[in-house]
């Protein structure tokens, strides 16, 4: 892709692809990608501590509730903590025979597009983890799971985190704009990659953390600054950015991936999980990136074989898009603040 | 030869129109994602829209391009009235997008040419019944969230259309001409064996 053929070119591909993912943004603003989740404890034979944190999104809980197969009993108050995003409710429960092999429905689940992260632990250390998804709106539980099925219930969550991600794949299609040829946007969207790993590694092990709310405004921010670089990319001019854009996409791939982290940690995560749970989430991430890069670049090419020949708008529309839409969620995502 | 008969009938069985399905595919990933799905996992509108490109892109790059900005808006226009209506299948619709696979399957098997805007009227009307019947199944999916899902269809119909007419335009070595010509051959069968089907059913099929 050369500087300014190369923009005008993949502003072609992204221009009908992008006037659905506008739209689609637009349309899907409100989906929770936050899971709710179901802990559930062995604490005696028959009796289990149960733990569940519903996301809380505009003030609104998830109409969501919890159905034991009959014969489970609550044996105890059930205690209920409201947080800034989520609610938690515990209680204990009594199971007249084995848990494992019971049923728990999820009523109201299937009117919502929330996925739950159900994980069930044993006294003899026994453990498993599972998705429970809306169109099947219940589970029945398991009492053993093999470290496999773990990492797959992780990295399909993974992929799913980025590919509802808008802004974060907005701000790749950024950087598809600006770079100036194949090796460039290889260099690019490694040194994305690679910040990203750091930071949604360091901030899912606790040692970094930052709120949410200014993080989703420097997001928001730093796609607005790849628009600005957009614009000057086509006027002709240089900058340290369009010079070296992997410089910058380390930089802002070190927000994205405290963005990243959000989806994992926000389920509270149990510190058991972490190690294979961070791995198979980064590599779901990744797949979901990758697989987002290699499709427009097909597009791309795709369109240079059909020698398309645009007007001028329709060149300049992804950058437009990408400046409009940073600079709205930029506004959204400040006020917010206040 | 009796494999080719085996596949025939193994594409039939699984593109014959089926009434409308109570669930549209659940990606996990919300309606947007559901719709682009919708797409690939519905292989009557799978085949139907793969055969358009054939037999578009095969009259070359201005066709090919008419090809990629027509079907999506046809595709969109016609999904959104599907979307509108209460129908909840059509039994018209299918004899005409089965009649239209065998006119279009066969034009590619005998590699016929024509102009481009005979082959962008054909994206025009094909992308049309193809959409209108998609809106339907979308809409007695999930009142909700069709539109998004329509939105992410036709996302998916311009991907479709831009990936499989730019394959064609690019490789023009005669192998790869018969490549053309034979899956031509296998969608106008396919249509052909859909609309004995579907007559067949005397029109329970459309639901």
């Amino acid at each position: 892709m050369s500087h300014a053929s190369g923009s005008c070119r993949t502003g072609v591909l992204l221009l009908g692809f992008l006037i659905s993912f506008l739209a689609a943004c637009v349309c899907v603003s409100a989906h929770e990608i936050r899971p709710a989740y179901l802990q559930i404890d062995q604490i005696g034979q028959n009796r289990f501590n149960v733990l569940w944190r519903t996301p809380i999104l505009s003030g609104m809980r998830l109409p969501v509730l919890l159905k034991f197969s009959d014969g489970i009993k609550p044996v105890t108050e059930q205690m209920e903590r409201e947080l800034s995003d989520s609610v938690i409710e515990r209680n204990v429960i009594e199971s007249p025979g084995e848990l494992a092999g019971q049923r728990i429905d999820f009523v109201g689940l299937q009117a919502t597009i929330t996925d739950v992260l159900v994980r069930v632990s044993w006294l003899d250390g026994r453990k498993a983890t599972e998705f429970v998804r809306p169109a099947q709106p219940w589970i029945e539980l398991s009492d053993r799971q093999a470290a496999w099925q773990l990492a797959k219930t992780y990295t399909t969550l993974g992929i799913e985190h980025i590919l509802m991600g808008f802004d974060h794949l907005l701000f790749v299609v950024g950087l598809m704009i600006i770079v100036s040829s194949t090796r460039s946007l290889i260099k690019t969207i490694t040194a994305f990659t690679v910040a990203h790993s750091i930071t949604l590694g360091l901030a899912t092990l606790g040692y970094a953390w930052v709120p949410a709310d200014p993080l989703n405004a420097a997001i928001a921010l730093s796609i607005l600054f790849l628009g600005v670089e957009v614009v000057r990319l086509w006027r002709g001019q240089t900058s340290f950015t369009l010079r070296h854009p992997w410089i910058v996409a380390f930089a802002f791939g070190l927000l994205h991936g405290f963005g990243f982290a959000s989806g994992l940690t926000a389920v509270g995560l149990p510190s058991s999980d972490i190690p294979l749970a961070l791995l198979a989430f980064n590599i779901g991430v990744e797949i979901g990136q990758l697989a987002f890069v290699l499709l427009i670049l097909l597009l791309h090419r795709a369109l240079r074989a059909l020698q398309f020949d645009p007007p001028r708008w329709a060149s300049y529309a992804p950058g437009y898009l990408v400046g409009s839409l940073g600079a709205f969620w930029t506004i959204e995502r400040t006020l917010m603040l206040f | 030869m009796r494999r080719s008969a085996t596949g025939v009938l193994l594409a039939v069985a699984l593109c014959a129109p089926t009434p409308s399905h109570a669930h549209l595919v659940n990606s996990g990933l919300g309606p947007f994602y559901d719709g682009a799905l919708h797409l690939m996992l519905t292989p009557m509108d799978l085949v139907g829209l793969v055969t358009l490109s054939l037999f578009a892109a095969s009259q070359g790059a201005e066709a090919g391009r008419l090809l990629v900005i027509v079907t999506p808006i046809a595709w969109f226009l016609a999904g959104a009235i599907g979307v509108h209506s209460q129908m909840t299948g059509s039994f018209a619709i299918a004899i005409a997008n089965a009649g239209t696979l065998v006119l279009l399957g066969g034009s590619v098997a005998l590699e016929l040419k024509t102009s481009s805007t005979v082959a962008a009227v054909a994206a025009a009307v094909f992308g049309g019944l193809l959409g209108f019947q998609s809106g339907v199944e979308l809409r007695a999916a999930d009142a909700d969230a069709d539109w998004v899902a329509l939105i992410g269809t036709v996302a998916a119909v311009l991907a479709v259309t831009v990936l499989v007419s730019a394959l064609i335009i690019s490789y023009t070595a005669f192998s790869f001409r018969v490549v053309q010509r034979v899956l031509g051959s296998w969608a106008a069968a396919t249509g052909l064996l859909s609309l004995g089907w579907i007559v067949g059913s005397g029109g329970n099929l459309a639901g």
